[in-house]
């Protein structure tokens, strides 16, 4: 289960792009989605930028992340990572 | 190295070297589980969740969320949702197989990387998932530019010499990368496990549902009746006419029958699409009292999910990825990792790169190499 991780390009270029989430930064190939202009979020797999992203979906998919990373921490309260969804509260067992 | 971003995960793989052999190795993976982002939802909200979490291979993964909410009142989803289901699947094989390939294979043997078809893939997905006749044209121009029109006849036969003549004569970027490959992968990462076959799915989920009930580490350390299994292409393609002869003659697989798995499985998909052949999907559920599983057959292998639930909400969900067979503690990876034989660190480290990415591209692990 890899994880598609969304990156924002820092500094443009033909086939590498510097790219950052959250301050972890990264050279991605941009060899499939083509140079992008500054400020672009795309879909990193390990190395490579797979895919272009919305700014919406870039927020979604990272809160995403972020709901995993913090379920990893221990933490229990992840509605805030989904708040374009009407959640049911996830704190305790269902009734 | 790129730093890991802790919910990626990676499998930990540690051996102890003398510097001649590998004397043990240790297989772990502790990758992370969506339970706690789901208990106390519902399965609508799972549906939604899911893809946002595992985006990268989203389409087995929603597939098998919404095959989940499906049967999870013992309803069985109708043929056209299954025909839906199959046709995403058999795209997401195609673009995973085309980016091993095509871009990740390459890279490691310095040859030109091939971006053009995933990216094609890519941007035209959703057209192709409705529009057959696009997607077959795209299919039967691709396999030309993969496999050339030379004698392929390996393809769907024993044929082990039109093989070698097309790897010789190279007359595509894949032949020259397979060319490459053959020799570094030839003997590499043998397994005496068995293969999980298609009939092995409905018992397997029919024992799976108690088990993941009853065992909380069962999807760390899955097993089908005190069996592990090697699971992905070469697992579907053993009983292909030139695997099976190929596997008869040497008696174990290595890294080079499961690329060329690979190979024969993009192959295929492609031309059964250029020919308008539906896809079948490897599927299968069970549904009892509270629970239900579901498992479909991925490109890396069997995907399964599992969930408790009340009528409206999940109490707790659960997914096992084709990862905990392959790089389970006691799984292929570990095999191969045995029998590995080196003298020089460096070579030692580059072979279990290769070793790991045969079995499963998508893994990221770290390597620890204690001098014994």
């Amino acid at each position: 289960m890899c994880l598609g991780i969304p990156m924002q390009v820092l500094e443009t270029g033909e086939f590498m792009a510097l790219c950052e989430r959250h301050g972890e930064r990264r050279q991605l190939n941009m060899m499939l989605v083509g140079p992008q202009p500054v400020g672009t979020w795309v879909l990193a797999l390990q190395d490579h930028a797979r895919e272009v992203l919305t700014p919406e979906q870039a927020r979604q998919v990272d809160q995403a992340v972020q709901s995993l990373e913090a379920a990893m921490r221990g933490e229990t309260d992840l509605d805030g990572f989904f708040s374009d969804l009407e959640l049911p509260s996830a704190g305790g067992p269902p009734r | 190295m790129t730093t890991a971003i802790p919910a990626e995960g990676r499998v930990e793989l540690r051996i102890e070297w003398d510097g001649q052999a590998v004397q043990r190795a240790e297989v772990r993976s502790r990758r992370p589980q969506p339970a706690a982002l789901l208990a106390g939802r519902t399965p609508e909200h799972a549906r939604a969740i899911i893809p946002r979490v595992y985006s990268l291979c989203g389409d087995a993964q929603s597939v098998a969320a919404e095959a989940l909410e499906t049967v999870l009142h013992g309803d069985a989803p109708d043929k056209a949702r299954v025909a839906d289901w199959a046709e995403r699947i058999r795209l997401e094989n195609i673009r995973e197989h085309l980016w091993r390939l095509g871009l990740d294979w390459p890279r490691v043997v310095g040859e030109p990387q091939q971006p053009d078809p995933v990216r094609e893939l890519l941007a035209e997905r959703t057209r192709f998932a409705g529009d057959r006749e696009a997607a077959a044209s795209w299919a039967g121009k691709t396999f030309a530019g993969l496999f050339g029109s030379a004698n392929l006849s390996w393809l769907e036969e024993p044929h082990h010499d039109s093989l070698t003549q097309w790897l010789e004569a190279a007359p595509t970027p894949l032949a020259a990368l397979l060319a490459r490959l053959q020799p570094r992968l030839t003997g590499l990462g043998p397994s005496g496990l068995p293969f999980f076959q298609a009939g092995d799915l409905h018992p397997m989920v029919q024992a799976a549902l108690p088990r993941l009930r009853s065992d909380p580490d069962f999807h760390w350390r899955p097993d089908h009746q005190g069996q592990v299994f090697e699971m992905g292409p070469l697992a579907r393609q053993v009983a292909h006419p030139l695997i099976a002869a190929l596997l008869a003659r040497q008696g174990v697989p290595d890294s080079w029958l499961r690329v060329l798995a690979r190979v024969l499985e993009l192959g295929g998909a492609l031309h059964s699409l250029n020919r308008g052949v539906e896809p079948v999907l490897g599927l299968a559920w069970q549904h009892g009292g509270n629970e239900s599983v579901v498992a479909l057959e991925m490109v890396r292998g069997v995907l399964m999910h599992w969930q408790e639930a009340t009528p409206d909400r999940i109490r707790d969900y659960r997914i096992v990825a084709p990862t905990e067979w392959n790089f389970h503690p006691l799984g292929p990876a570990r095999e191969g990792l045995l029998q590995l034989r080196a003298t020089d660190e460096a070579r030692l480290r580059e072979m279990v790169t290769l070793q790991v990415m045969a079995l499963d591209p998508c893994v990221q692990y770290e390597l620890e190499i204690l001098h014994a």
